[in-house]
């Protein structure tokens, strides 16, 4: 998706207003963080907090192209990060020091804001200061090393948020309040018998659900706000690298919520320089590599197991695990006999350290290695987690996850034991109810493990009344729903499952939240608690994501196949749902197209104005009957239930609608087959044969570059070819 | 935010009075935002034992330490009635769920007395001391000493608080 741009001289101004408010804040902090070195409380952790508040306000002048500023911070973090490693001590001198950079900078700051420059006059001040600092850094005083003192957990370190809401929205809301205010005096006027309690019941009831919905409107703001400023940040730390990067961004329309966002975008602004200055190679490195000489890196945004995934992915050198041990066993972080039984995974575990850095030289964007630790620490405070996967050679994928604190999400109210648990549409891939009879066949087990048969593929069970210590009410069966984390498959064993519906999620308070088995929590319709299931948690708490046996490993489907399948054509086997359309013919729809699958009675299907609706969700749905199904069976008086599909269309995934078709068949792997130049309509290659897309149901597909449609189209030739055949 | 300790000087406390198996305590009036009637406690599986679950106020989900629990009582006899208290350290609300609670009496520093030296060591970090008066006499709790973290960080790794034993 495209960025929205304002025009070049107002970004510099909103970027410079950001900037000194920011680096405001910053100073504020290194000052508080300066009071408390002198009273010799724990000086790691203050002395990180300095460090990053210097750090940040370097790697933004560069560029807006404040020179004086920028000569400034480097020398104090060249001074800071040796105080940070324990090299150099801190005494009296040094917190001078450090003061008069603080003021300094501070009285830079004030001469931008009120002159818009920087200003020369104290140039030969500032050289003092400067060579002071760098006198410092270099007749430093050698100490024992005191590492890994975890900064302390600060109250209440809210960063000042404002959002901006538009005057016509707080004038409904306060609309909105006067309505509900005058419901209530009706309500304290009105006799419980009066026939008009049950009027205003349902009035009360609309203006607190309009309520509820615009204030969350009011706070909820599009990813693509923080998207926005990378493009020039992109364009400024390529130009200093020499090299040269085009960003791409996808979900940008993806909502979270304001304070989120605020706080994510330092990480991400770090994972962006970090990713052009030490992922993209130089323009003439990749050519011979025979890539593009222009670096991409991808910007993604989307819900992921109850979560926000935020992905920065570049197409540069990827990190070399031989490099990152290297530089492990130089900094001591490990020890050189130890260093070869490293694997993959704890190797780039050890990027995450303080202090570390692959990068050959230090540059004025990044690479004092204070990157990745602060991204991961900033992320980890919002009770999220980064996730960083590379192949050499073809990039490097740095993964946020956020949970959703106050998002919105559809979730699934599953009950066990008695108590309502929510468990997130995103981790949800189906439900599968398992009656006492079928039990023995489906449910097999393997020394104490249950597996579940699901088409032809065994499926690790987890029983949730086993693992929270509950008991479980299963007379006549259960429900099993079938949930993937972390790239791997599984069961889970409810009692019980509701409707869907759009929950609201509520931060639990740390104490639960690392149990590492609920996210939130979320207050139901009639006022009773649902806690929120963490499925990854639950994986891990089983051990599901470490077993390497192969049920849970085999090639599980993506479950965003069909956004992956519109990225490129080399990933196109999904999952596809089979069925009977209205004509009688077997035709195919994207699994992740189909959110239920419901089946009613011809009798209880509802009609408004001559069409058939259903209510899904808190919102009526229309009912597509393309064959006349629904009247069919009306006339015929059939008592057959009529199967309902309940998914949106890939062009228009936000609207739900009801389709009814004949049966539904299974689930099945497909290919999909590009499009064909002699047909019209798509197909998929199903291990049954060639089956139709379901109109309107047709995965997309970008042929993005030159490359892939020359590909394309000689696939589509061939394919062709096959349906010839085929016909 | 923290609370002024009024141990030191000669003023009157206004206590917030209530009831927990046989003794009567009493927290600082201003430390209380507000007392909730009539919640319902949702259960946490697998939470810490001073947990007894959460319950959802103002919109929120709070957190539910159960003063019976902590005192080494038998859960499940409290009354619905909570207190709803601020974390200083995290800054997150929590609710403090107590047997009855009764009233706002005020005392005097001048008949605070430290915790008996016998006390178990246990309840000789939650309790500061005691109110004399005649017939029963007031326990005196700190409201830090009854907020999560500093229960995760003193209580939940020793293996003697929570539940009936």
């Amino acid at each position: 998706m495209s960025v929205p741009r304002s025009s070049d001289t107002e970004d510099v101004d909103d970027l410079t207003k950001e900037f000194l408010i920011e680096s405001g804040e910053g100073l504020d902090c290194m000052e508080r963080c300066l009071n408390d070195l002198q009273g010799g409380t724990d000086n790691g952790a203050w002395l990180a907090e300095i460090f990053r508040a210097v750090h940040t306000i370097k790697g933004t002048v560069g560029f807006l192209g404040f020179t004086r500023l920028e000569r400034l911070a480097h020398a104090g973090e060249a001074l800071l990060s040796l105080l940070r490693d324990g090299k150099c001590c801190v005494d009296a001198g040094m917190i001078d020091l450090l003061t008069q950079l603080m003021d300094r900078l501070r009285a830079v700051l004030e001469l931008i804001e009120t002159a818009g420059h920087e200003g020369k006059r104290e140039v030969d001040d500032d050289q003092e200061l400067i060579e002071a600092l760098n006198g410092a850094t270099r007749g430093r005083k050698v100490v024992a090393s005191s590492r890994g003192t975890a900064p302390p957990e600060r109250p209440g370190n809210a960063i000042e948020t404002t959002v901006r809401v538009q005057v016509e929205t707080l004038n409904r809301l306060m609309n909105l309040v006067g309505e509900l205010v005058q419901t209530r005096n009706q309500f304290l006027q009105a006799e419980v018998c009066e026939e008009s309690f049950a009027r205003l019941g349902e009035r009360l009831d609309k203006v607190t659900a309009s309520l509820r919905e615009s204030v969350m409107q009011a706070r909820m703001q599009p990813v693509a706000q923080l998207f926005q400023r990378f493009p020039r940040l992109a364009r400024e730390v390529a130009t200093a690298c020499g090299k040269s990067v085009r960003l791409e961004f996808s979900g940008g329309e993806t909502g979270l919520d304001k304070s989120l966002l605020e706080r994510l975008k330092d990480p991400l602004a770090h994972a962006v320089r970090n990713a052009i200055d030490h992922g993209i190679e130089p323009p003439q490195v990749r050519l011979q590599y025979g890539k593009p000489a222009e670096g991409k890196i991808q910007l993604r945004a989307f819900h992921e197991g109850g979560q926000i995934v935020l992905e920065v992915k570049d197409d540069g050198a990827g990190i070399s695990v031989e490099k990152v041990v290297k530089r492990a066993v130089e900094r001591g972080l490990i020890s050189a006999e130890s260093a070869p039984a490293i694997g993959n995974t704890n190797a780039m575990e050890l990027l995450f350290e303080p202090g570390f850095s692959t990068s050959d030289e230090i540059t004025m964007i990044s690479g004092r290695g204070v990157g990745l630790d602060v991204v991961r620490e900033n992320v980890e405070r919002m009770g999220g987690t980064v996730e960083l996967e590379s192949a050499p050679g073809e990039g490097t994928t740095l993964r946020l996850r956020v949970p959703l604190t106050l998002a919105i999400v559809p979730a699934l109210i599953a009950h066990c034991g008695g108590q309502s648990f929510a468990v997130p549409h995103s981790t949800l891939l189906e439900m599968v109810v398992l009656y006492k009879h079928e039990e023995a066949e489906r449910i097999q087990r393997i020394g104490n493990a249950k597996m579940f048969l699901l088409r032809e593929r065994l499926i690790p069970l987890l029983d949730l009344s086993e693992m929270l210590g509950i008991g479980s009410h299963q007379e006549n069966g259960f429900y099993i729903a079938i949930l993937e984390a972390k790239g791997r498959r599984f069961g889970l064993i409810v009692d019980d499952m509701d409707e869907p519906q759009e929950i609201v999620v509520k931060p639990l308070s740390s104490a639960l939240s690392s149990l590492g088995v609920y996210t939130g929590a979320t207050i139901l319709g009639d006022g009773t608690i649902a806690l929120v299931l963490d499925t990854t948690g639950l994986a891990r708490s089983a051990r599901l994501c470490e077993t390497h046996d192969r049920t849970a490993t085999v090639e599980v489907p993506r479950q965003h196949a069909a956004s992956v399948s519109s990225h490129g054509i080399e990933s196109r086997m999904i999952p596809l749902l089979l069925l009977v359309d209205h004509r009688g013919q077997r035709a195919v729809m994207p699994l992740a197209c189909v959110e239920r699958i419901e089946r009613m009675e011809p009798g209880t299907v509802q009609t408004l104005a001559g069409e058939g609706v259903l209510q899904h969700r808190d919102e009526l749905i229309t009912l597509e009957d393309a064959g006349g199904l629904l009247q069919q069976a009306h006339s015929m008086r059939e008592s057959d239930p009529v199967v309902v599909l309940i998914c949106s269309r890939p062009a228009m995934s936000d609207v739900c609608l009801g389709l009814i078709v004949r049966d539904v068949l299974d689930v099945v792997e497909g290919d999909v087959l590009p499009p064909s130049t002699s047909r019209e309509g798509r197909v998929a290659r199903v291990e049954s044969g060639l089956v139709a897309f379901y109109p309107g149901f047709e995965p997309q597909t970008q042929i993005e570059d030159s490359q892939g449609a020359v590909q394309a189209k000689q696939e589509c030739e061939r394919n062709d070819d096959v349906l010839k055949e085929a016909a | 935010m923290s609370y002024p300790d009024k141990l030191e000087d000669n003023s009157l406390l206004g206590l917030c009075r209530f009831r927990s198996g046989d003794d009567l305590f009493g927290i600082d009036a201003f430390a209380v935002l507000e007392v909730v009637d009539g919640c319902e406690v949702r259960k946490v599986p697998r939470a810490p034992k001073f947990v007894v679950g959460v319950l959802a106020y103002r919109g929120e989900v709070l957190l539910a330490v159960s003063l019976r629990v902590l005192l080494g009582l038998a859960p499940g006899v409290e009354a619905s009635s909570a207190m709803v208290l601020r974390d200083t350290q995290t800054g997150e609300l929590f609710a403090l769920l107590v047997d009855q609670l009764l009233d706002v009496v005020t005392v005097a520093d001048d008949v605070w007395e430290p915790n008996p030296a016998t006390l178990d060591d246990r309840l000789g970090l939650l309790f500061s001391g005691v109110y004399r008066a005649p017939g029963s006499s007031l326990v005196r709790l700190d409201p830090q000493h009854l907020q999560p973290s500093w229960l995760m960080q003193h209580l939940d790794s020793g293996p003697r608080i929570g539940g009936p034993r």
